[in-house]
């Protein structure tokens, strides 16, 4: 199977972007990233076991993150989870993808009709 | 054990069940995974201590797990076996076809009863009709399964889309 270019996997979808970006601060097991993405987005993304798991399953395939060996503390933490981690993909992507975010809301604040309109 | 506890037991039960009808190789990679987690959700709903609470929960939990083992299962089917391997994109390409001729030849006899009626039909004739629309369902099953095979990339991005 021919290797993928970071920009094969854009536009991201919004669950895998909040994955990323929460991977990005370090790794993290499935509760940690549902929790944070929760906190990130004030709770306006609430991902499930099974979109999270669905997710995770593609960025592991597709090489994106990669489950980490380590354990931060073996003594506070349950041997049962699995940790996972960006890989220099990973970053790639979430680089890549920010930067096209960036370049949307650059293209978006300057219509007139955005800079007219405050959010509510 | 409290009522809490109770209550965690049998919907771990009542989760652990609806697992199943994940595809089983992400059943079996996962669904420790997804156990633990949904274990930890439960605690934090309880927590909380409100009906309200748990009751959203479930809800967002239901709707996940339906679109999810949807989607899971739209992966399998478009999933190619080994698609690195040309004999394998073969077999890939072929295997619906053959699968979906092999269900519909079967329908070959039974659409001929049906069109032309059996009882004044030579059984030579019979054969030949039959024959011709088995032929003609395999062909169709293998166009459609030419035009998926073509398709796939579209519905690969529609269903990373629709994610």
């Amino acid at each position: 199977m021919a290797k993928k270019e970071t920009s094969d996997f854009l536009p991201l979808t919004p669950a895998v972007f909040h994955i990323l970006v929460t991977l990005a601060d370090g790794e993290a097991h499935g509760y940690a990233m549902m929790q944070e993405v929760a906190r990130r987005s004030g709770g306006a993304v609430r991902l499930g076991p099974g979109t999270l798991y669905g997710a995770i399953s593609r960025l592991l395939e597709d090489g994106v993150i990669e489950e980490s060996e380590e354990r931060p503390d073996p003594r506070m933490d349950d041997s049962r989870r699995r940790y996972y981690r960006l890989t220099k993909l990973g970053g790639q992507v979430l680089a890549a993808e920010t930067e096209r975010l960036a370049d949307l809301v650059k293209a978006a604040r300057s219509t007139k009709v955005v800079r007219k309109l405050k959010p509510a | 054990m409290g009522p809490g506890n109770l209550s965690i037991q049998y919907s771990e039960r009542l989760y652990n069940a609806l697992l199943s009808f994940y595809p089983a190789h992400f059943r079996i990679r996962f669904a420790p995974e997804m156990m633990q987690l949904f274990r930890d959700c439960c605690h934090d709903a309880l927590e909380k201590g409100q009906v309200a609470v748990v009751v959203a929960f479930w809800l967002r939990l239901s709707r996940d797990l339906c679109i999810s083992v949807l989607r899971e299962r739209g992966r399998e089917l478009i999933r190619p076996v080994h698609a690195d391997h040309p004999l394998m994109g073969l077999v890939d390409l072929l295997l619906i076809p053959s699968m979906v001729t092999a269900n519909l030849v079967a329908l070959g006899p039974i659409l001929t009863l049906l069109i032309r009626g059996s009882a004044e039909m030579p059984l030579d004739q019979f054969a030949v009709t039959s024959g011709f629309f088995s032929v003609a369902i395999g062909t169709l099953a293998l166009v459609a399964s030419l035009v998926i095979t073509k398709l796939r990339p579209t519905v690969r991005l529609w269903v990373k889309l629709s994610m």
